[in-house]
Parts: structure tokens; C-alpha cells; sequence
């Protein structure tokens, strides 16, 4: 009786449907890459944004010096801090950069329900700010911190898919001090896909890019790194001090992270 | 016999189709919601924990921002190619 079973069974179109079965679906979902889902990582770094395709940055209070980035988390592009003369809070403002689907108001609302998961954190909108990137939401979260009650200013603009939000913290009894700095801060955020252009003056912005070009030619001299490189720097802080640091810093990075390549190949 | 092991194979066949386009989707979704937000969150314990850190805090001083370049540099091509945490 099985082996009668086993013979009908084992016929050659069930064999044919049965290589269909098991080789067909499973191949399919492999060769489209776009059909791949990646799993849910753990680790945070994954959530590091890709080198964005445009360039963002907003103009930091004079003195404020830039933190380490290995002191600021996964999603921050540039940090900077004010020191204080004597140890505590400092003030502080940085950039992150997320990609992200959906409204400005779909975004706000999961930002809200983040911050509502710790009772400590008061979460709330306060409104539109004109920045050099276009109109941004304000958002305030008041919070408590062993060195006092703290509050921060979260400006969060939206711009084809991502999402750039400039985070300003400092003492709540401060903070007045400090509201000044925070408000040209967040009314300087650029977007932009060129980071010459926003040089107002075109000699200025000509000039730049052909000492650029020269050091380019240059990178492959031994004393690239010890002589020139500085000299330019301390060119672009020095020339270009209207641009601010964190611009100067993109330009730098910009063509310094090419030259790191240079010399790793 | 041979037309329900037909039947069989052919519902299945259709079933893990679609059911794996439909968890596909739904994991889609569900890591969308789930990192929505992760940038705010971010920016807001960076600057809690700088501010807090104070003097404690690495500068990019002494030759300016250059160092702070350099590390975003070198971290960004660690990313790039490991995909491992450096920070």
C-alpha cells in the first residue's frame, strides 16, 4: 500500500511542481535587491546617516568651540559648546541629521510621544521660525538634570526627506542669557547643495575654490599635512570668518575626508 | 492523489508569495515608525550629556577643528566599510 503511495506520489509532475515549490519563491526574493528588508539593527551607529547629498550647517555664537565628535551621539553631524569659567552646565547646540518619511506633524507627533515615555521631560510646540532653509517648527523640552533644571530648544526642519533639527540646551535660570545666541543660531540653518555658493561675494567664493584647486595639486607633497593644510585652515579662519565655524569645518571636511582616502590607497 | 499533493503544493506555493510580501511590508513599516524620531532624540541626549560633561568634554582645540574633521573623517570611512561602532 506505501509503496503504491510512494510510486503514484513521486511521478514526474509532482517533482516538477515540487522544484518549483521549493526553489522558485525563496530565489526570487533573493536576486531583487529592492525586496530585501533589512532587519531591525541594534546597533546605533546603523542609524548614522549617510554623507548627506546637500549640506547643512547654521552659524554658532562667536567663542563657542566645536565638541569631539566622539562625544556626541550617532546622529549628529557637528556639536558645540560654550564653556563656562567655572565647572557646570554648559550651553550647548548641536546639528542631527534624519532621514525620515512622512509630515513635519506626523514627525512632531512621534518627537512628542519620545519624549511623554519619561515624566520628567515636558514636550511642547511653540512655533514657526524663519530660517535661511525656510519656515521650521520650535519645539521646547523642559527637563531635570542633577545640575539643575534644564531647558532645551529643538528647531526641526523638514526638507525632502530628511529631517535636520538643531538642539540648544542650557540651565532654565540661564537660559534668558543664552536666548539670543539660540534664536541666530536657528535663524542661520542652511541647506544647501554647494557649499561656495553661500559665499555672498563672488571673488571671495572664486578665490576659495582655486586655493582648493592648488592644494588638490599639492596633497600629494610630504609636507601636505604639516604645512599646507594648516596654512589653509587657519586661511578659511581668518578669511572666512563671517561663515562660521561650522561652515568652515564642512569645507574642511569636505576636502579633507578626500585627501584621508588619498593616503589610505 | 497526485491532485491534492497538486493542490497542496500550489496553495503553498501561492501562500509563502504573498505572506512574505506582506511581512516585508510590515517590517518596512514597522522600522520606519520605529526609527521616526531618533534624530530629535538624539540631539537632545548629545546636548544633555555635553552640557553635563562640561569641562570634562574633548575639544577640538589646539589645532582647531582640524581634529574634529579628521575624526569625522576617519569615523565616517569606518562606517562606511565595517559598519562598526567607533564612537
Amino acid at each position: 500500500m506505501i509503496k503504491r503511495l510512494v510510486k503514484n506520489a513521486i511521478s514526474v509532475p509532482t517533482l516538477v511542481v515540487l522544484g518549483v515549490f521549493l526553489f522558485s519563491p525563496l530565489d526570487a526574493h533573493e536576486e531583487t535587491s529592492e525586496d530585501i528588508v533589512q532587519p531591525l539593527q541594534t546597533d546605533s551607529t546603523s542609524d548614522i546617516p549617510s554623507p548627506p547629498a546637500r549640506y547643512c550647517y547654521f552659524h554658532p555664537p562667536k567663542g563657542w568651540d566645536i565638541v569631539d565628535r566622539r562625544h556626541a551621539g550617532p546622529q549628529i553631524q557637528m556639536a558645540f559648546i560654550k564653556k563656562a569659567k567655572k565647572e557646570g552646565f554648559c550651553p550647548s547646540l548641536n546639528l542631527a541629521i534624519e532621514n525620515v518619511e512622512g509630515t513635519l506633524n506626523e514627525y512632531l507627533n512621534d518627537v512628542k510621544a519620545i519624549y511623554e515615555q519619561d515624566r520628567k521631560n515636558h514636550w511642547r510646540k511653540l512655533g514657526k521660525v524663519r530660517t535661511h532653509a525656510g519656515e521650521a517648527q520650535l519645539t521646547e523640552i523642559d527637563t531635570l538634570s542633577a545640575l539643575g533644571s534644564v531647558r532645551m530648544l529643538q528647531l526641526i526642519f523638514l526638507k525632502e526627506g530628511q529631517a535636520y533639527i538643531i538642539t540648544a540646551a542650557a540651565l532654565k535660570n540661564d537660559f534668558c542669557r543664552y536666548y539670543r545666541d539660540f534664536q541666530d543660531a536657528f535663524h542661520s540653518l542652511t541647506v544647501t547643495a554647494d557649499l561656495f555658493e553661500a559665499i555672498p561675494q563672488l571673488e571671495r567664493r572664486t578665490a576659495l575654490k582655486q586655493e582648493i584647486d592648488k592644494l588638490l595639486l599639492a596633497r600629494t607633497e610630504e609636507e601636505f599635512e604639516k604645512k599646507h593644510l594648516p596654512a589653509f585652515q587657519k586661511k578659511l579662519e581668518d578669511e572666512f570668518d563671517d561663515m562660521g565655524s561650522f561652515w568652515q569645518a564642512l569645507v574642511l571636511k569636505e576636502f579633507f575626508s578626500d585627501f584621508y582616502l588619498v593616503i589610505n590607497n | 492523489m497526485k491532485r491534492w499533493m497538486l493542490i497542496f503544493t500550489m496553495t503553498a506555493l501561492f501562500t509563502q508569495g504573498f505572506g512574505s510580501d506582506d511581512i516585508n511590508q510590515f517590517r518596512r513599516d514597522t522600522d520606519a515608525l520605529w526609527r521616526r524620531g531618533v534624530g530629535a532624540e538624539d540631539g537632545a541626549y548629545t546636548a544633555l550629556s555635553l552640557s553635563m560633561l562640561g569641562w570634562g568634554v574633548g575639544l577640538a582645540a589646539g589645532i582647531g577643528i582640524l581634529a574634529s574633521v579628521l575624526h569625522q573623517s576617519t569615523a565616517s570611512s569606518h562606517t562606511e566599510s565595517t559598519a562598526h561602532c567607533c564612537d
